[in-house]
């Protein structure tokens, strides 16, 4: 009997040991000292032109204008109050939110500009923000492109009307290489704005909208340059018809294909090359003085044989009535001709020699260059493609070397318009 | 009147024991007795690190060996993390009282789920290698019977006291059995209790408790019932391996990323360990002995296996990796990024590294440790509106609203349960044909099934979080893609809710098997064999946004046949001269663990999944002379098919990745010896040696799939392996010892052990010829990326001292025995660590290798009373 009240004494002994859960406070509020309240555009006054660490106690109250969810943000966003707009640099990505009406206190903050865009820096949300409220959305300022001053208006949330991209069949930006997009937008009477597009930005690869409409955003400069960003794809509401539209001008607008190469990119807006050839990327397409697209052959004082190809995205001209294809050219040093070729059916990703009927357009250019020893691009004058009209139309300029004889060729401003 | 008064100390302080059991005076069992615990923190096997799994260990089970080589072994190796033949713990089978325990799952034995009960598990019936066993077909590795009968133990009781600064500091044991009674009763209890604030490690601590009751009835001569339960409820704070550079900027070989201090509301600083254990799986069993005749006996067992497994760690959203030793805060980031840097940035990132540096070197713990004041802070600031709530959620008010404002946490710790509800029933028998020959068979089926799920354990002052995921939330721009689960779109979590994932594995197991011996005068002999029937699947509890017609209900069913053959050879060239061989070809069933690419958002199954080949044979030498028995083994194992899965950030193609690699063939091969010699009758000398070859020698194929969407990056991308050594342990080992053991009841005893070719577990997808492709031949970053990390070799010195009182008055013993291991304090062994899955082929050393190092001196100091 002993012997069962012991080992029961124990027993429980044995469990009270096995009762130590390690609990614990939650540690204590870090407050965020108020100090002076100051407005967003007092504090814009108060920049030097230089980068400075803001060292009074002042602190700015305003609402966060564009969030990093959709990726086109990334540890930045901006903030709003009645007097003006300011960009915020975030020391780490997250926490702050469209709506969120918010104190920082600035103490201690560098204040700088990138391209005259003034900025604050290296923000702790966690540390230095606090959150009052949340779902407090300012209403876009409706504007047109001409009335957007570069100083007032600079990270300002915007709102423009009847605009259009300028860039057709292009993607807001290149979601492969992850590399910023910068695309035109028009209003009707020709003024424009860049919208820049992050490679990261979860809407990255979708087309360009074709339409006339409105579109929301933040409105940024670099220097004197008008730049939009969007802050939500569901704000670009571009669906209606574009400026131009059966009125037969022959404005930028009306471009159902352009490329310029000015973004130093022979890829960007969809556009592919093809090689095959002796010699390791001799012949290829490459992009020259970060405008122009050129091949050539010679390499090392010798022509080495290739096949190259430059091949446009697909096209709908199926709302065209009389569109022609427009570009500059130039060749020198002797060789065979650049070609050039239309398709209705490719497939838009394979090698041009193996997929897709291509019709030679060579011979319909009106003005190839000849090789007079001169480097100024010619016009090439307009190639009808009325009878090319089709829902999905793709163009190639095909180069031609071998191992003895080959030309330089150099094309730009690629444009198909009516 | 002395002995009552220590039982009286016992009972209010538990600083003291009692006990009776044990031969000898002098038994070295006391050495056995401290060694499980060395393992559970420091996980044995390299894989499992990544894999944030359980530990897995055989060495409890090897430390109680008779076998001359293995008790050595099991005792002096398990600091390196030695494994038996290189094998993992799915090759051995375990059973206590004729109950299967290895984990169906995976196949692990898993010690710390019975860890304290050392009085009931210490002397199982265990051999090693293939033998002829008695409640299984058995498998490559060991086999091992614990029994848990009243009348098979020793009566009267043990407790104990023991004070060590391993992984936990004391250690209060108590067990009495009573025997059978005259009416036919007998009861054994069993019960401990383990704990520390802080183990030897920093931030880690321990508080496990265990229970055993078994009850024995003999009805009548032929049947004898048993009811028996016995778990082990542990919690525990873990220890995590970091890269050297952490351990070289601290200075500390055992700095542990784990914890950080958070501050108390009397402002005191406590410290927080983010990765805590908490581990309950009973184990309940009904058994019935049944004598049919003298010739015919079976044992049936119905059992049932109850619990939940939980481990814990951080999550974040729309946050900082709060880790300290992210890649991004340590000062070699700064390093690696000072070429790619410009003008002002040039400086800024000097000033940075400068600072950063300062701060590891000082042991700063805001830079070293986990920051929890500051993720409270992130949280109790966050304020955020979740709108468009599916089902709703309860508000402040006490009102269900589809709309809530409120602290949203960027930081929580959640919790990842593995609950198991495993049913089984069992039966295996002995018949014995003639004096010469017998059959051993038996059956089993089991049906098992885990809960796994996501709980929310902390919000970490925050008021909630929403289950969706990040980076699907960038990735898609169909929000609903980033939902966990589809049928709660926005579902606000709370302590205590599920979220993330939740979904059971079934698997259902049968199996019957059969041996055959036959025994003469020098000749004893089996033949074996099996047959199996496995089937598992997934059933899925939570649709999720990213795979809604894979998530969702129950998988297709896998079922896969197995067999298996063994036989064994043993002659006798005399009583003192043994010569056995044994081989055994089976094919088992691979393990649902390994099938699944990603369980926790889908089904899709590993391609071309196949059963395991196990080929096998081993030849011994055993001599038992008066004065010399010993052991040699030779052994050859090749287990061929085996399956590798795993997730992880891979660099080049930017994104979360699932890596399976199928056609994973082993080789295990090597000699081991063991003796133990008796110099005189008080000196003994032992020694133990193993010289192993473990290698993979195929080539296997990956299979990559993005983590996000199973888009399929890489199909049947070879993996050159071949030839490359299996990581995570000792290759070769020695060990020799001498021991005293004096006539007054004293002993005292040292180890010397040495160990060598330990590798790191190569990451697969650094073998690919994709891996290289961005150098030339011959360019010497090639090998860098491509050798296989080798450890220097290390040893250890261990003491054992102990000695023992009778007590004449009630015929009681007092016993006291102390260990010291690695004695000269050697910290600078690394026994295991692993190769980062991630790395960048363009520099290597961004993404390094973690290490992880032995236990420097380390003592543990019983008191026992047996009586």
């Amino acid at each position: 009997m002993r012997k069962i009240k012991n080992t029961i004494k124990i027993f429980f002994i044995i469990c009270l040991f096995y009762s130590c859960n390690k609990t614990y406070d939650n540690p204590p509020i870090n407050e965020v000292p108020i100090g002076n309240i100051i407005s967003i555009s007092d504090l814009k006054d108060m920049f030097t032109g230089s980068a400075t660490v803001i060292d009074s106690n002042y602190s700015i109250f305003g609402n966060i204008t564009c969030e990093e969810t959709n990726g086109n943000f990334y540890k930045e966003v901006f903030m709003q109050d009645l007097s003006g707009a300011i960009k915020l640099k975030l020391k780490a990505s997250g926490g702050l939110y469209i709506g969120d009406s918010i104190r920082i206190n600035i103490q201690g903050i560098t204040m700088s500009e990138y391209g005259e865009l003034i900025q604050l820096e290296n923000v702790d949300v966690d540390q230095q923000v606090v959150k009052i409220a949340t779902e407090r959305f300012i209403v876009p300022y409706e504007a047109t492109i001409a009335q957007l001053s570069l100083s007032e208006d600079q990270s300002r949330l915007v709102k423009l009307n009847d605009v259009e991209f300028s860039e057709m069949g292009m993607t807001y930006a290149d979601a492969v290489n992850l590399s910023t997009g910068s695309r035109l937008l028009s209003d009707c009477n020709g003024n424009t704005v860049s919208v820049r597009t992050s490679g990261y930005a979860n809407f990255a690869d979708d087309t360009l909208p074709s339409g006339n409409g409105s579109i929301v955003g933040i409105f940024t400069i670099y220097n004197s340059e008008k730049q939009f960003v969007i802050r939500d794809i569901n704000e670009v509401m571009l669906d209606s018809i574009r400026c131009n539209s059966g009125g037969g001008g022959t404005g930028g607008s009306g471009d159902y294909l352009y490329k310029d190469f000015d973004d130093g990119s022979l890829t960007s807006g969809g556009w592919k090359t093809f090689w095959s050839g002796t010699n390791p990327n001799i012949g290829e397409w490459e992009i020259l003085f970060g405008t122009i697209a050129k091949a050539s052959n010679y390499s090392n004082s010798s022509n080495y044989a290739c096949e190259s190809w430059l091949v446009s995205p697909n096209i709908d001209l199926s709302n065209a009535t009389s569109p022609y294809l427009v570009f500059d050219n130039v060749t020198r040093y002797g060789g065979p001709q650049l070609e050039l070729y239309i398709s209705s059916n490719y497939d838009g990703v394979s090698n041009p020699d193996v997929q897709g009927t291509w019709f030679d357009l060579t011979n319909y250019v009106p003005n190839w260059d000849t090789d007079n020893f001169d480097w100024t691009l010619v016009p090439s004058g307009n190639t009808d493609l009325t009878q090319f009209i089709a829902s999905s139309v793709a163009i190639a300029y095909k180069y031609t070397g071998t191992i003895s004889d080959g030309a330089t060729w150099e094309v730009d401003n690629i444009r198909i318009t009516e | 009147m002395i002995v009552n008064c220590i039982k009286s100390l016992a009972i209010y302080t538990i600083f003291f024991i009692l006990t009776l059991d044990v031969n000898s005076q002098t038994d070295s069992t006391f050495a056995t007795d401290s060694v499980d615990n060395i393992i559970p923190v420091f996980t044995t096997t390299v894989d499992l690190l990544d894999n944030e799994l359980q530990s897995q260990d055989i060495s409890g089970l090897l430390q109680s060996s008779r076998d001359v080589y293995v008790n050595q072994a099991g005792f002096n190796f398990s600091a390196a993390r030695y494994r038996l033949r290189g094998y993992s713990s799915e090759n051995t089978r375990l059973f206590i009282n004729g109950i299967p325990v290895n984990d169906p799952e995976n196949g692990w034995t898993i010690w710390s789920y019975w860890g304290g009960l050392n009085d009931v598990t210490r002397y199982p019936e265990t051999s090693f290698g293939i033998s002829n066993s008695a409640a299984t077909f058995g498998s490559v590795g060991a086999y091992s019977f614990i029994s848990a009968l009243p009348s098979e133990k020793k009566t009267g009781g043990r407790i104990s006291y023991a004070s060590t600064n391993r992984s936990y500091r004391n250690r209060a044991m108590y067990t009495y059995n009573t025997g059978l009674s005259n009416k036919g009763w007998g009861f054994l209890i069993s019960g401990s209790s383990r704990w520390s604030d802080e183990g030897y490690v920093p931030g880690t601590y321990y508080s496990a408790g265990s229970y055993l009751l078994s009850i024995e009835k003999k009805v009548n001569r032929k049947h004898t019932l048993n009811l028996m339960g016995f778990g082990s409820p542990t919690v525990q704070g873990r220890q995590g391996i970091a890269l050297q550079e952490a351990y070289d900027l601290t200075g500390e070989n055992f700095y542990n990323p784990y914890w950080g201090y958070q501050t108390q509301s009397d402002g005191t600083k406590k410290k927080r360990n983010a990765r805590n254990r908490d581990n309950h799986k009973p184990y309940m069993t009904l058994g019935h002995y049944w004598k049919i005749s003298d010739k015919l006996n079976i044992q049936s067992n119905l059992y049932a296996i109850i619990g939940r497994t939980a481990n814990s760690n951080l999550n974040w959203f729309n946050a900082n990796d709060p880790r300290p030793d992210y890649y991004k805060y340590l000062p070699s980031y700064y390093v690696n990024n000072q070429g790619s840097l410009s003008g002002n940035q040039v400086i800024e990132n000097q000033n940075e590294y400068n600072q950063i540096l300062q701060g590891w070197q000082e042991s700063d713990p805001n830079i070293t440790q986990l920051n929890w004041d500051l993720m409270y802070n992130a949280n109790y600031n966050n304020l955020y509106t979740q709108n468009n709530i599916e089902n709703g959620t309860i508000d402040e008010n006490g009102d269900l609203v589809n709309s809530l404002t409120a602290r949203r946490s960027k930081y929580i710790v959640e919790e990842y349960r593995l609950d198991p509800r495993h049913y089984g029933f069992n039966s295996f028998g002995k018949l014995i044909i003639n004096e010469n020959s017998g059959l051993n068979f038996g059956l089993s089926i089991s049906n098992y099934k885990s809960k796994n799920f996501r709980l929310m354990n902390d919000l970490l002052g925050g008021d909630y979080w929403v289950d969706i995921d990040q980076f699907a939330l960038r990735d898609f721009d169909d929000p609903t893609q980033a939902q966990n689960d589809l049928q709660n779109i926005n579902n606000i979590i709370k302590v205590g809710d599920i979220f993330g994932y939740n979904y059971d594995i079934h698997v259902n197991k049968n199996e019957v098997f059969s041996t055959y011996s036959y025994n003469k005068k020098r000749i004893e002999s089996f033949i074996g064999i099996n047959l199996s029937n496995t089937t598992f699947w997934r059933n899925g509890k939570m649709q999720n946004g990213r795979f809604p017609n894979q998530s969702l209900g129950n998988s297709e069913k896998q079922t896969f046949i197995n067999y298996g053959l063994k036989f064994g050879f043993l002659y006798k060239i005399t009583g003192r001269h043994l010569l056995s061989f044994n081989g055994m070809y089976k094919t088992e069933a691979p393990y649902v663990r390994n099938a699944y690419v990603s369980p926790r958002t889908r089904d899709q199954l590993v391609p071309n999944l196949k059963s395991t080949e196990i080929i096998s044979g081993d030849l011994n030498y055993n001599v038992r002379l008066p004065f010399l028995k010993a052991r040699l083994t030779g052994f050859y194992t090749q287990i061929n098919n085996q399956t590798w899965a795993r997730s992880f950030y891979h660099d080049e193609y930017r994104t979360f990745v699932n890596y399976m690699m199928t056609n994973v063939d082993q080789l295990f091969m090597g000699i081991e010896l063991g003796f133990e010699s008796n110099i005189t009758s008080t000196v003994q000398l032992t020694g133990a040696f193993t010289i192993g070859d473990y290698l993979y020698i195929s080539r296997p194929v990956a299979t990559i799939t993005r983590d996000n969407s199973q888009e399929i990056i890489a199909l049947d991308k070879i993996v050159y392996l071949k030839n490359f050594k299996i990581g995570g342990m000792p290759q070769q080992a020695a060990s020799v010892g001498l021991k005293y053991n004096a006539p007054k009841y004293w002993y005292a005893g040292i180890n010397f052990n040495y160990f060598a070719d330990i590798y790191l577990s190569p990451n697969p997808d650094r073998r690919t010829s994709e891996a290289i492709s961005g150098y030339a031949d011959g360019l010497p970053y090639i090998n860098e990326i491509i050798d296989q990390t080798k450890l220097n070799n290390g040893n250890a010195v261990n003491l054992f001292c102990g000695k023992s009182w009778k007590i004449y008055r009630n015929n009681s013993y007092l016993r006291l025995g102390l260990n010291i291991n690695n004695l000269l304090d050697n910290i600078s062994f690394k026994t295991g660590g692993y190769e980062q899955l991630r790395y960048d082929a363009s520099n290597i050393q961004r993404f390094p290798n973690k290490y992880g190092y032995m236990y420097g001196r380390t003592y543990f100091l019983m008191i026992s009373y047996l009586y």
